[in-house]
């Protein structure tokens, strides 16, 4: 039910680049009406702002930088944020509809580990290394649970095709009965994109950590990177939790767009809502508490499909 | 002998005995003297080992210079101001910009004179939000514990969440309004303290121990041009 | 016809990114490019209809990279390649073994009666590979690699610094651990 077009190839790219700007714009929002700004609307614009900015930005040098994987590292994150998407179906159409979709999109946001490291790394610079070992420990910590909750959601449909997950929910959404799953993917996508209360890799006790060095059209594209992983991250828990397009009235890929938004809103909401949390103390709550969850909430599926 | 050999004009790292009992290479790291959110002048000069601060140094650069003035001295500097300040810099390092971007709203006002009728609400409000949050205990109980020592200033006792609460809560009181500035100030005693609660610790813990100890170095040069 | 011409890019490309890994000074760079050497095999995997192992290899690749290149940082002098070494080794010797190798294995692939079939693709061609390679033993092999990842578990535990007698004291009637860092518990 669901078909893959091909000339989704060059409309991908702008739906997502439309909501990362958008959710940019979004937490910009937030953070002008924390600080008491008269015009909040005109906050809205910061990102576009900024962007412009690092635009003619002339690029920071360090002292014996690795300029070759630092630069990589943008493109890589932004290339895969767009990539793992490929398997995402926007109401009935998806650019590849491939037999093991869940773990496309799990290869796909994996690459962020070794994209983030290498920004670290690439500068020379201690901050920004330190901002690197921080993601791959983090990558550790929400890994795990990340993977088991993508496993839930599989073994409800009894298939990693991303279209039969939607299939399964036709009576019944999978939030309804895995709601622990939920609840883990939504952290471990805010924790993947690196945003929210798992931005200790950027944090501002390093001095923006894996961003500290980074400048012009490379900071530009990392960011960039960053914010459409989110949104694929976003868009992915409408398919495997939300039910995919279905809903009453609006067309279903319309529902899919509404519902991404939603999503992503409450990420970006809930992100600010809450301090940095570091590796130390999320590492042990990921092992500890995390993973048995999951697991119990896949062992608690896999009793109710058999 | 690594520091015959220079690549790209640094020498390489040497190599010392670590917490864990592994030999790794040591890095050398200063801290300040000028970042967001930092004391100015105070430089920590770190020896990391990853990312454990494995020995550190305190100084406070341009206390030669003493002027005896102190931003927090001057007349019209209410205490209520210093604390909302001390805890917007520890809330933004803790990660979370907008309850520390409301802080540094309130405390502007504040300076400018705002009157207390109008101002009190607001930080009651704040102040509400920052002891509701349940992740800011979880992340900040046992960061940057000073010993308990008959030395230990009242108002520095014990860890980063403890002071911020305390921080917080004075600043609900309405006692506190009236308060002159306090001339009797903590920062000589936490900048001797702060290496010996630094060693050990994680370089993501180290900035919120500093801002959590509110130093203000303004007040050193002031002690020093007392003592002569 | 693409199909052949993907082949030989990710073919080339292994090669080429393979070779780069001893080239290279910087154990960063060379870690990469073994990560670069294993996504294009990954390609051809994908090739042969194989979406779940190709995708799989990708997935499990990257992260392992990443793994890596943490310890290869750790052990190895000179990780970021910022003076001159070579990370060759007795290079006659492996010289003669890969020359060796290659030679085997090119001439047994034009020597073999490779079977060919005309039966139509198998639905599932993961599924088909796994019961053609196990068979039967598919229950033991998922019983083994059970019994492998508890010795994974086990060496670790038996190897770690510090065991519960050094966090919990000798009589483990501590509240909270003794730890050098303290955890997210808040035991």
């Amino acid at each position: 039910m669901v078909e893959t077009t091909a000339w989704g190839v060059l409309l991908l790219p702008v739906i997502l680049g439309l909501f990362a700007v958008g959710a940019a714009a979004f937490d910009a929002t937030l953070a002008a009406r924390a600080a008491g700004v008269a015009a909040p609307r005109s906050a809205a614009l910061a990102p576009l702002r900024s962007a412009a900015g690092l635009l003619v930005q002339q690029r920071r040098r360090t002292l014996a930088a690795d300029t070759l994987l630092w630069r990589a590292a943008g493109m890589v994150l932004l290339v895969a944020a767009v990539l793992a998407s490929l398997v995402t179906p926007l109401g009935q159409w998806a650019v590849g509809d491939l037999s093991a979709g869940v773990v496309w999109f799990n290869a796909m946001e994996i690459v962020a580990w070794a994209a983030v490291w290498l920004a670290g790394w690439g500068a020379n610079s201690a901050f920004g290394l330190v901002g690197g070992y921080r993601f791959v420990a983090q990558g550790l910590a929400y890994e795990l649970p990340h993977m088991f909750v993508l496993t839930t959601a599989a073994l409800g449909a009894g298939s990693l095709r991303v279209a039969d997950i939607v299939a399964a929910q036709q009576d019944l959404w999978f939030v309804v009965w895995m709601p622990v799953a939920f609840a883990v993917y939504l952290l471990s996508v805010l924790a993947m994109a690196f945003a929210g209360p798992f931005n200790h890799a950027v944090s501002s006790d390093v001095a923006g950590g894996v961003l500290a060095e980074l400048s012009g059209v490379d900071r530009l594209v990392f960011v960039a990177g960053r914010w459409v992983l989110l949104v694929s991250g976003a868009a992915m828990a409408v398919p495997l939790f939300l039910g995919g397009g279905s809903g009453p009235l609006l067309p279903d890929w319309l529902w899919t767009l509404v519902k991404t938004a939603l999503v992503l809103a409450a990420l970006v909401w809930a992100g600010r809502r809450v301090p940095t949390i570091r590796m130390e103390r999320f590492e042990e709550i990921s092992w500890m508490v995390l993973i048995p969850a999951t697991l119990l909430q896949a062992l608690f599926v896999s009793l109710v499909v058999i | 002998m690594d520091g015959m050999q220079l690549a790209g004009g640094v020498p390489m790292a040497g190599r010392a005995d670590d917490r864990d009992g592994l030999t790794l290479d040591q890095l050398h790291v200063p801290l300040g003297p000028l970042l967001p959110l930092w004391p100015p002048g105070l430089v920590v000069r770190t020896k990391l080992q990853g990312d454990v601060i494995q020995q550190a140094a305190v100084e406070v650069l341009g206390i030669g210079d003493a002027r005896g003035d102190a931003f927090w001295l001057r007349p019209g500097r209410p205490l209520k101001a210093r604390w909302l300040d001390a805890s917007a810099a520890l809330l933004a390092i803790a990660g979370w910009a907008d309850a520390a971007a409301v802080a540094r709203r309130l405390r502007d006002q504040v300076l400018t004179g705002t009157p207390q009728a109008e101002i009190a609400g607001p930080i009651r409000r704040w102040g509400r939000q920052v002891r509701r949050s349940r992740t800011l205990p979880w992340l900040l109980t046992g960061v940057g514990q000073v010993p308990d020592k008959p030395s230990t200033p009242r108002a520095l006792a014990g860890d980063a969440l403890t002071r911020l609460y305390r921080w917080v809560d004075s600043l609900a009181d309405p006692k506190t309004s009236v308060a002159p500035p306090d001339v009797a100030d903590g920062t000589p005693w936490a900048v001797d303290v702060l290496p010996s609660v630094l060693e050990g610790c994680e370089l993501a813990t180290a900035r919120l121990i500093v801002a959590s100890l509110d130093l203000d170095t303004d007040m050193l040069t002031v002690c020093e041009a007392h003592h002569g | 016809m693409w199909r052949e011409i993907v082949f030989w890019l990710c073919a080339a490309g292994s090669v080429i990114t393979g070779v780069a890994v001893f080239r290279v000074d910087s154990m960063a760079r060379a870690t990469f490019a073994l990560l670069a050497s294993f996504l294009f095999a990954a390609g051809t995997v994908l090739l042969v209809d194989l979406t779940y192992l190709g995708v799989l290899v990708i997935l499990m690749m990257i992260m392992e990279m990443v793994i890596m290149v943490v310890f290869m940082l750790m052990y190895m002098m000179n990780p970021a390649g910022l003076m001159p070494m070579t990370m060759v080794h007795n290079q006659k010797g492996s010289l003669a073994i890969a020359i060796g190798t290659f030679a085997v294995l090119a001439t047994g692939i034009y020597l073999i009666d490779w079977p060919t079939s005309s039966a139509p693709q198998p639905e599932d061609p993961t599924m088909a590979l796994g019961e053609a390679l196990m068979g039967p033993k598919m229950l033991m092999m998922i019983v083994l690699g059970l019994a492998l990842f508890a010795t994974i578990v086990a060496t670790v535990v038996l190897a770690t610094h510090r065991g519960r007698y050094d966090r919990y004291g000798d009589r483990l009637d501590r509240d909270r651990p003794d730890d050098p860092v303290r955890g997210g518990v808040g035991r």
